[in-house]
C-alpha cells in the first residue's frame, strides 16, 4: 500500500520536495513499510484553471493516501484532505528521500490547519 | 459625432496595470463624446461615483446560481465533480464537498446528475446601480458584495440592462482577469491606458495578449507622458498598435483628481487632449466599420 504522498519537483526520490501542493509537478506515492515500493505520478491538477489544490486533494483521496508531506497547503485543499482523512506534514527544503525518512522517524509534525491563504481565484 | 460613427458603439477602457488612468480616460471620453453612458465595471471597488455627486436611487440586485445537493438522492457517483471545470465540487467515498468561491454558476453539475440530486439555487452577489443622469452622461455602476470572488456575471448583466440605443464607455477593472475580459468582450474598441514605465509596459503586454484573444480592436493611450515614451513606443510599433493619445504628466491634473475634479474641467489644455483622442478613436472606429460593419 503506497500510503504516503510527497510532492516533488521531479519524478525521483532525490528530487526536492515541491513547496506547492496544488501546483506540484509530481506526487511520489510510497509505502511506509517498504521504501522500494514507490511510483511517481504526474499531478493531474497542474494545468487546472482554478481549484488546483481541491483537484490534487481529490486525486490523493482516490489513491487511498493516508499522509501528505509537502510545503504549503491552502484552506480549500486542506478541507478536502481533512475530509479524506489525509494527515498533512509540512516540510521545508528537503529532498523527497529526506522527508520520507524524517516522517518514518516521527520527526515531522502534523498540521491541524492550512499553512497558507488561498491563491487568487480568477 | 462624424457621420461614419454609429450611435450604438461600446468603448472599453482597460489597462493591465492599476493606477495608470483608466478612470480619468473613461470619464474624459464620456464628457467628450456627449450624450453617452458611462459604466463603472470595476465591481470590486467602483470609484467613478466619486467624480459625480449623484444619488443612486435605482438598484438592480444580481443573483448567481449555485448548486444545492439533495443528499437523500445523491449516490456519490462523482459525475458532478468530474464535469466541473472549476474544481468547485469534490466527491470521494460517501463525501461530497462544495467550494462556493470556486463555482462559476455554469449549472453543468445539475445537468449531468443522473439522480437529479443537484439543483440550482440563487445567491445574491451584488447590485447594478443606475441609471442616473449627470449632465449628458448616464451613469451606471456594478458593485460586488463583500466576500464574493468574481464580478464577471455582474458585468455581463450590467451590459445587458443598459440603454441599447446609446453609446457606452466601459471602465474595466485593472488586470486581465475574467471580469476585465467580460467588460471588454463585444466592445467595438478597447483603449488600453498605460504609463511609460517598465511596470506599465509589462502589464500592457499581458493586456494586449489577452484582449487580442477576444478579437476586439485595440489602441493605446499613454498617460503621464513625459515626452520620453520610447518603452511604449517601441512595443506599440512592434505589436502594430496605434497610439491614440499622450496625456502629459501634470501636477495640476493630479491635484484636481484628488479633489474629485476631472482634469478636463479643471486643467487648461486637457479638454483639447481628449477631443484629440476622440477624433483618433472615431477614425479607428470608421476603419473597423469599413472592415466588418457594426452591431448597429
Amino acid at each position: 500500500m503506497r500510503d504516503i504522498a510527497i510532492t516533488a519537483t521531479a519524478p525521483a526520490l532525490d528530487a526536492e520536495v515541491d513547496a506547492r501542493f496544488g501546483r506540484a509537478s509530481y506526487f511520489i506515492l510510497i509505502s511506509a513499510e517498504n521504501p522500494a515500493d514507490w511510483e511517481a505520478a504526474a499531478n493531474p491538477a497542474l494545468s487546472a484553471g482554478g481549484g488546483a489544490g481541491v483537484a490534487a486533494g481529490q486525486f490523493l483521496a482516490s489513491k487511498g493516501v493516508k499522509a501528505l508531506l509537502t510545503g504549503n497547503v491552502g484552506p480549500n485543499a486542506f478541507s478536502v484532505l481533512q475530509a479524506a482523512g489525509i494527515a498533512v506534514f509540512p516540510v521545508n527544503g528537503q529532498t523527497v528521500r529526506e522527508a520520507y525518512q524524517n516522517y518514518l522517524k516521527n520527526s515531522l509534525s502534523r498540521t491541524a490547519q492550512p499553512t497558507k491563504a488561498a491563491d487568487h481565484l480568477h | 459625432m462624424s457621420t461614419g460613427t454609429p450611435r450604438r458603439f461600446h468603448i472599453a477602457v482597460a489597462s493591465g496595470k492599476g493606477g495608470t488612468g483608466k478612470t480619468t480616460v473613461a470619464i474624459g471620453m464620456a464628457r467628450t463624446i456627449g450624450e453617452t453612458q458611462l459604466l463603472d465595471a470595476d465591481a470590486e471597488e467602483p470609484n467613478i461615483h466619486l467624480f459625480f455627486p449623484v444619488q443612486w436611487d435605482k438598484e438592480t440586485p444580481v443573483q448567481r446560481l449555485i448548486p444545492e445537493v439533495n443528499f437523500d438522492r445523491c449516490t456519490y457517483c462523482g459525475r458532478c465533480a468530474s464535469t466541473c471545470q472549476f474544481n468547485a465540487l469534490v466527491v470521494f467515498g460517501q463525501k461530497l464537498l462544495f467550494f462556493e468561491e470556486l463555482c462559476h454558476g455554469c449549472g453543468a453539475c445539475s445537468l449531468v446528475c443522473p439522480e437529479k440530486a443537484v439543483t440550482e439555487k440563487p445567491r445574491r452577489i451584488g447590485v447594478i446601480r443606475g441609471p442616473v443622469q449627470w449632465g449628458r452622461t448616464l451613469l451606471w455602476e456594478a458593485r460586488l458584495e463583500v466576500g464574493e470572488a468574481s464580478g464577471t456575471q455582474l458585468i455581463r448583466e450590467m451590459k445587458h440592462i443598459i440603454r441599447q440605443d446609446l453609446p457606452a464607455v466601459i471602465d474595466a477593472a485593472p488586470g486581465a482577469s475574467c471580469p476585465v475580459m467580460e467588460a471588454i468582450k463585444g466592445s467595438d474598441y478597447c483603449l488600453l491606458v498605460t504609463e511609460p514605465t517598465p511596470f506599465g509596459l509589462s502589464d500592457l503586454q499581458i493586456a494586449v495578449e489577452a484582449v487580442r484573444e477576444l478579437g476586439v480592436p485595440l489602441g493605446v493611450v499613454i498617460n503621464r507622458s513625459t515626452g520620453e515614451d520610447h518603452l511604449i513606443d517601441e512595443f506599440c510599433a512592434q505589436a502594430q498598435l496605434p497610439i491614440l493619445a499622450r496625456i502629459p504628466f501634470n501636477r495640476a491634473a493630479a491635484e484636481a483628481y484628488s479633489r474629485g475634479q476631472h482634469p478636463v474641467d479643471a486643467v487648461p489644455g486637457f479638454a483639447e487632449i481628449f477631443a484629440g483622442l476622440w477624433r483618433a478613436l472615431q477614425a479607428q472606429l470608421e476603419v473597423q466599420l469599413q472592415k466588418e460593419g457594426f452591431r448597429a
